[in-house]
């Protein structure tokens, strides 16, 4: 196996690592706080699917950053590293890295961060399959913005929804 | 381009990179309630050996063929302003990051106790820390456009 090839498949691994493990936080977030508690059991499977994450950005990162180089050794050239898509695709990810440092640091309101961390997912998972998409850096970053604002407002639709069940 | 040369240039990036990892995780553990001075000093050893060694072997690559190959190249293309621009200012960057966390670690190893004790100290210890994850990051996205110039 090459090099290139054990990248990629390491960058699909971390990919499916972390759209995965948010979308069973949200679920499993979503499930467990309906009685506005948390307790023990939940909390360690709620800790399992952050773990589950964090592999999946540490692998997405490493991968990608060794797709990087192995561009910059074929001299890719701008076609490649300035391309909109790929642009956007790389502010993503740092979104996510940075979202994982402020929920870290408490800076962040977690249920903000989750959300957004989850469009992240969503987002750097489309962005890599789309290759077709030809749009401007900007045009992608606002449909970002929107698409995570969306999340927000969806997962907070849902989780009243479940809570307001359980209370009737 | 020699093996040596993607040596040099491979070793930079990832020296880089584990400079700025090794900062994060400094930074990580310092924001800890009690933070634990061991690992608060290994870590900050470690980015100064990865900065240094980065800082060689970027040196070696720079010296030895970005100047004399590379360089032209982006000069001559549409976006010579990589390296007027981003080059210039990752070199003055470059220069002066294995120096900032030396200091970091000499603070670290020097004042640990006071680290554990004094909330002040270990504020304006995490702002520093901070400014140089900062000051990588930038860096390597300098890093991540000059390659994104160089072209066939």
């Amino acid at each position: 196996m090459d090099w290139y090839t054990f990248l990629r498949i390491s960058h699909i691994l971390g990919t499916v690592l972390g759209v995965g493990g948010s979308t069973f936080a949200e679920i499993f977030y979503t499930k467990y706080q309906k009685d506005k508690k948390i307790d023990p059991f939940e909390h360690d499977v709620l800790k399992v699917c952050i773990s589950v994450i964090r592999i999946g950005l540490v692998i997405i990162t490493f991968s990608g950053l060794g797709i990087l180089v192995l561009w910059r050794l074929k001299m890719l050239g701008p076609d490649v590293f300035y391309s909109p898509r790929f642009l956007a695709k790389i502010s993503v990810v740092f979104v996510l890295l940075f979202i994982a440092l402020l929920t870290n640091f408490r800076l962040i309101n977690l249920k903000l961060g989750s959300a957004i961390s989850t469009a992240s997912w969503y987002a750097a998972m489309i962005l890599g399959i789309w290759r077709g998409l030809n749009l401007s850096y900007f045009l992608i970053m606002l449909f970002y913005v929107v698409f995570s604002a969306l999340t927000y407002f969806f997962l907070e639709y849902i989780r009243n929804r479940t809570t307001k069940k359980v209370n009737e | 381009m020699s093996d040596t040369l993607i040596f040099y240039l491979v070793l930079h990036i990832i020296l880089g990179s584990a400079g700025i990892i090794f900062l994060t995780a400094y930074l990580l553990s310092l924001s800890k309630k009690e933070p634990d001075s061991k690992s608060l000093k290994s870590s900050s050893f470690l980015a100064v050996l990865s900065f240094i060694g980065s800082w060689i072997f970027g040196g070696l690559y720079y010296t030895s063929y970005y100047g004399k190959v590379v360089k032209p190249i982006i000069l001559k293309g549409q976006y010579s302003w990589v390296h007027t621009i981003l080059m210039e200012t990752k070199e003055h960057l470059f220069l002066f990051l294995p120096f900032l966390t030396i200091a970091l670690f000499v603070i670290t190893a020097l004042g640990k106790k006071g680290l554990e004790k004094n909330e002040n100290l270990k504020k304006s210890v995490l702002r520093f820390a901070f400014i140089i994850v900062g000051l990588g990051i930038t860096a390597a996205l300098a890093g991540y456009m000059i390659s994104g110039a160089v072209t066939k």
